[in-house]
């Protein structure tokens, strides 16, 4: 079957670095951010070590606007953060059968220092969230 | 598995730089203290499992999915601007 990303072009300085991988997948380390504009709200995070690995992301702002991951000293120094501006933050999407189930992981955001290059998902102590809420909420 | 037994404020060290303290004991609670350089991260298991397990859903993304839900929110964002 065609996959949507085989023809696939990206830029080498476009590649994120996820030192530690990304827990369940520790050994992929090197990811591109790809816009499918008829995809929009997500983003996808896809994995050009492995081109079967992809995620979906969402700015999790987009559906908790009080959304706000503290950014540990830890963070800073694994991403080589110099300033704050240059995080984005995105949360990984589990998508449901049935769309309206979808859930995002709001524990463990995805910070990426634009500026380095550097991905990490980070594991946040605030039990306000969980790994599954619901993005749409009516 | 190397099983240590230590004392309330007794501690083990793992490496050169991370060391682990027994800062009280409750019953079946016990309070560690840890002190590790600030690029080594630190959870409790329980949730980084969590977090591994929920990638792991996450990363079956099917595309039918994701098209009706972009399609809804298109839906939505055109009903909310006119």
């Amino acid at each position: 079957m065609k996959d949507l990303f085989d023809n696939l072009s990206y830029r080498v300085e476009d590649v994120i670095t996820f030192e530690s991988g990304i827990p369940g997948f520790e050994d992929k380390k090197h990811f591109v951010i790809v816009n499918v504009p008829e995809h929009e709200p997500f983003k996808w995070l896809y994995c050009v070590d492995d081109r079967v690995l992809r995620f979906a992301l969402i700015n999790p702002l987009l559906f908790y606007p009080d959304y706000n991951p503290q950014v540990t000293k830890a963070d800073i120094a694994t991403l080589e953060i110099e300033n704050k501006k240059d995080i984005l933050v995105f949360a990984i999407v589990t998508l449901a059968e049935d769309f309206r189930e979808s859930t995002a992981n709001l524990i463990g955001p995805v910070f990426i220092n634009s500026a380095k290059r550097k991905g990490k998902q980070v594991i946040i102590d605030d039990n306000r969230y969980s790994t599954q809420e619901k993005i749409l909420r009516s | 598995m190397l099983i240590l037994t230590r004392k309330i404020d007794e501690s083990i060290r793992i490496g050169d730089h991370i060391k682990i303290t027994v800062i009280e004991i409750e019953g079946k609670h016990i309070k560690l203290g840890i002190e590790a350089p600030k690029n080594i991260s630190v959870h409790r298991e329980e949730v980084y499992q969590r977090i591994q397990d929920e990638n792991k859903r996450a990363a079956d993304v099917q595309q039918l999915r994701i098209q009706s839900f972009a399609d809804f929110w298109k839906g939505k964002q055109q009903q909310s601007g006119s």
